[in-house]
């Protein structure tokens, strides 16, 4: 197998694990982009409608 | 005020066009097409979607018939040498730009109807809507009226006993009613799983999302009965839930809401009484047949490995305070949901009540029964 | 199975495929990798449609028949995730398999023990899945996209051995973009340029970058559920302080690259074909790729369009619906540029031509149902109803299904060496063409009429459109049995294939003999 095949699935296997790692990592950053952005309606009308 | 221009030119484009091609030419064609509804909003939504219709058939004409036309005209016997272009950056450069002009185009009142759709500030009335396994609640806040809608149809004419009636699937106990012309805003949750409230005659749809909620408002023009449907996969019923909303004059409504205070005030009532074992299980059965048999089946025998079975069972048998327990709190990481707030403590006592004595549990086990009192008594905070 | 010739003309260190069954076992060679990925979605598709097939009688008539609601989830859940794991995509990877090394004038894959690999946990994954039919509560019954916590919560015990399950085929996936990605960037034969690959290949490039972004995190999604049933953690119940519109955005974010990854392909197979019967070189071939590439990307920004009732805030559900709309620009051109392939060209109407139309024809009419479902508006109208199954069923049966099945009458004569019964091949054209037509086209308008998806009975006034549309899919179920009679028959025998097989056939597959010898380019050919 050529240095150029190794090199190519190295990367591959850490985009994998990269990705993975994303999608729990999509957690915590939900909650930081609803703050951010304060995209967060929901939650701010649960606020206001609470009796 | 460009913007203000340009949106205004495409609702009267978009007039014109509805004019032309509403949907009165195909009406014998309505079962075949979403409905226009019966407020401004699910009249723009409907136009909107026959706006896009119509686009998508222009340019389906045109490319299609390109096609065929070269399906005809350059089979290999027609057209023995075939021609040798394959690339042209003038013609391909047009066909990217002129579909994403036509898809602005579209984005427009698309946009616009849907920042209406979110204008979401307050009501004339709140009506809180919570789904259920495999029904609807709804919570009237301003006036303090609870009540369920179950689906009435027999499920022996679901399973081919007797006719289909004329609503089969599609109604209910107790429909939501309000008033025409008021703005009525609805307060979309769940109780358990995901459901979704559609209502096709006011465009409106939100999923009923547990531990959170959505938002949707209506102005109705038309008094009349509209039946919509829970439009996302809850288990086993999804298909038999259904939703009514009776539109009536403002008098009806203020009629329906006294009733509907007074009703309260009997059951109130109903509480007080003192109840014999006879009157409860009788009772207690209507409850059960409407809110239990869906999981625990007729004969009490519930689905193995999945819904316990009630006849034969040790804590309905001999556990008066476990089996009160487990219908007031549900039971944690499991279907069993709390059944508190959607019976009334008469009901609550009948059903269980109900079940302590069927299927032979009465002569089987310690033969208890609950009445209302006990339930009052298990909803004092305890010390 | 496919009949193989020992090639002479080559250095010899090759032998011939094994002997016995333990060849099918331990077999690296992409050919018979290709073969047994092939076989296996043709039982995934039978049994899928079996499933189909109860469905539909069950919606024959309103009322309940033939089966209760319980089970009925079930074969509705079983039937998309068998459909969409078992039958497409491992198609999908068996024509890769046969005809990526082939196409770029490589001798094998890259990797071919884990090919092997990739293949053989399969089966595995499948058996775990549908063995869960008998276990106690019986199958998955909430549905392909398995929401939370339907599908934690409230689901019946199997749906660890279902998470078990799509762990392993996900592991497959991966396994096989690995080998995809590696082959056609390291082994192309010199002179092959990126830009001078055959379209099928590129569409695959495309295809496996986007499995290795978004399998592992559809991995990620079943973790947590995993985690949320077994271990007490609450990612997605509200009451632990998680959020169950979070599992729609990790599902989604795999779920909607995973449609393009069941459809690039189709792409990349219609545009071989179409050159081929026109007679006439593929229009705009670099288009075609930027195309599939813009297609590929703009696929991770519009996930969210699978959620436009779940209460976005608007300013999302905007962005959600333009970056949706977008897509059908690129999707466009690729549809432009086939119809101007055939634009004064010399055309013929073999099998996998007509395929190829129907293809072309149905699939953009599934596009118009999706541009439709784009507008957010009127989306709240269509969503979770029959114009949404309509939609994603045209778009999959004649789109992936048809685009799979022209594959195999294209390319089956380079496989077996035997051409296939053409007048047969032409009854199953027809016979599916109009069962799928029949099945489907009216499941707009008991959509746009009313009729929620996902339910086993239904209101009277759906009734006669769900009889016709379940004797077309009827008809469509039976005329699958004709395919696979005529595949077999294929492999069996019939009249002899030269190595172009078809007059106006382009690229390195049809310069070796029919069938292919079992090493091919051992030594890389020269590209111009």
């Amino acid at each position: 197998m050529n240095e150029g095949s190794k090199k190519t699935i190295k990367t591959l296997c850490f985009a994998v694990l990269g990705m993975f790692t994303f999608s729990f990592a999509l957690v915590p950053l939900y909650n930081v982009f609803c703050e951010v952005t304060g995209l967060n309606g929901k939650i701010e009308l649960t606020k206001s409608h609470q009796r | 005020m460009f913007k203000k221009a340009i949106t205004s030119a495409n609702n009267k484009l978009l007039a014109g066009l509805t004019a032309l091609f509403s949907s009165n030419m195909f009406a014998a064609w309505d079962d075949l097409n979403m409905t226009e509804g019966v407020t401004a909003i699910s009249k723009e939504v409907f136009d909107l979607h026959m706006l896009i219709f119509w686009i998508c058939v222009v340019i389906g004409l045109v490319v299609f018939g390109i096609m065929f036309y070269s399906m005809f005209a350059f089979t290999k016997k027609k057209n023995p040498n075939p021609a040798t272009f394959h690339e042209n950056t003038k013609v391909e450069l047009a066909w990217t730009v002129v579909p994403f002009l036509i898809l602005v185009f579209m984005a427009i009142p698309a946009s616009n109807t849907l920042t209406k759709i979110y204008d979401d500030t307050e009501g004339d009335i709140n009506i809180q809507v919570v789904g259920y396994q495999w029904k609807w609640q709804y919570k009237y806040l301003e006036d303090d009226i609870d009540f369920f809608s179950n689906l009435t149809t027999d499920w022996d004419e679901i399973y081919n006993k007797t006719p289909k009636g004329e609503f089969y699937l599609e109604e209910v106990d107790e429909a939501v009613v309000i008033p025409v012309g008021k703005k009525i805003r609805f307060l979309i949750t769940a109780n358990d799983v995901i459901h979704s409230w559609w209502m096709p005659d006011f465009a409106i749809k939100q999923d009923a999302i547990p531990g959170f909620i959505n938002t949707a408002w209506t102005i109705v023009d038309e008094p009349g009965i509209y039946r919509g449907k829970c439009t996302e996969l809850c288990g086993k019923n999804h298909g038999f839930m259904p939703v009514v909303v009776k539109v009536v004059t403002q008098d009806e409504y203020d009629a329906w809401v006294q009733d509907k205070k007074d009703a309260a005030f009997r059951m109130a009532e109903l509480t007080e009484k003192d109840w014999s074992a006879a009157e409860l299980t009788e009772r207690g059965e209507g409850v059960y047949l409407k809110n239990c048999v869906a999981c625990h089946q007729v004969n009490g025998q519930g689905i193995t490995g999945i819904f316990p079975n009630l006849a034969g069972s040790d804590i309905v048998l001999n556990n008066k305070a476990k089996n009160i327990e487990i219908l007031m709190e549900g039971v944690q990481g499991a279907a069993m949901q709390s059944f508190a707030n959607q019976l009334s403590e008469v009901d609550m006592a009948s059903v269980i009540t109900y079940t302590r004595q069927a299927w032979g549990n009465a002569e089987n086990g310690d033969g208890e029964i609950v009445v209302p009192k006990d339930i009052v008594e298990y909803k004092k905070p305890k010390v | 199975m496919s009949a193989v010739i020992e090639s002479h003309n080559h250095d010899d260190h090759h032998h011939g495929p094994a002997k016995g069954l333990t060849r099918w076992l331990y077999t690296t060679n992409h050919k018979d990798i290709g073969t047994l990925y092939l076989w296996f979605s043709f039982a995934m598709f039978l049994i899928g449609g079996a499933m189909a097939m109860v469905i539909r009688a069950e919606l024959f008539q309103p009322g309940m028949q033939i089966v209760e609601p319980e089970f009925y989830n079930q074969m509705l859940t079983l039937h998309g995730l068998i459909m969409v794991f078992g039958a497409v995509m491992p198609a999908f990877v068996g024509l890769a398999n046969w005809l990526v090394p082939m196409m770029v004038g490589a001798p094998d894959m890259a990797l071919p023990r884990m090919n092997n690999l990739s293949f053989w946990i399969l089966p595995f994954a499948f058996f775990v899945l549908l063995s869960s039919l008998f276990m106690e509560g019986g199958a998955p019954n909430f549905g392909w996209t398995f929401y939370a916590p339907l599908s934690t919560t409230y689901a019946p015990p199997s749906v660890t051995f279902f998470i078990f399950s799509v762990h392993i085929m996900g592991a497959s996936s991966i396994m096989g973009s690995i080998n995809v990605i590696v082959t056609i960037m390291n082994m192309r034969a010199p002179g092959m340029t990126l830009m001078k690959m055959p379209l099928f290949v590129w569409s695959w490039l495309i295809t496996a970058y986007l499995l290795i972004a978004v399998m592992p995190v559809l991995a990620g999604a079943v973790t947590m559920m995993l985690m949320d049933i077994h271990f007490g953690t609450s990612f997605f119940n509200a009451a632990g302080g998680g959020d169950p519109v979070l599992f729609q955005h990790i599902f989604w974010f795999f779920g909607h690259p995973e449609v393009y990854i069941m459809i690039l392909p189709a792409f990349g197979i219609a545009s071989h074909i179409i050159e081929t019967f026109s007679r006439k070189q593929l229009f705009g071939y670099a288009s075609m790729v930027w195309a599939m590439a813009s297609i590929a990307i703009l696929s991770f920004v519009v996930w969210a369009h699978h959620m436009f009732t779940v209460g976005l805030p608007l300013a999302a559900e905007l962005f959600f619906m333009w970056a949706t709309m977008l897509i059908a620009v690129p999707t466009g051109v690729k549809v432009f540029n086939w119809v101007t392939t055939m634009f004064k060209g010399s055309i013929t109407y073999e099998t996998p031509m007509l395929f190829a139309i129907a293809f072309v024809v149905l699939f953009t009419i599934g596009g118009f149902s999706g541009l439709m479902l784009a507008i957010t508006p009127a989306d709240f109208q269509y969503h979770d109803t029959y114009f949404v199954v309509a939609h994603f069923h045209y778009v999959l049966v004649p789109g992936s299904i048809f685009s799979i099945m022209a594959a195999v009458y294209y390319w089956i004569p380079k496989w077996t060496g035997n051409m296939y019964d053409e007048r047969l091949g032409k009854l199953h054209f027809w016979l599916s063409f109009i069962g799928v037509n029949v099945t489907f086209f009216p499941q707009h308008w008991i959509g746009l009429a009313g009729m929620p998806r996902r339910i086993p009975d239904y209101a009277l006034q759906f009734a006669d459109w769900n009889m016709i549309s379940s004797v077309g899919a009827f008809l469509f179920g039976a005329s699958q049995i004709l395919f696979l009679f005529i595949v077999v028959k294929t492999v069996m025998g019939g009249k002899k294939a030269t190595p172009e097989v078809w007059e106006g056939s382009r690229g390195l597959e049809w310069t070796v003999e029919s069938p292919a010898p079992y090493h091919t380019f051992t030594t890389p050919p020269k590209v111009n």
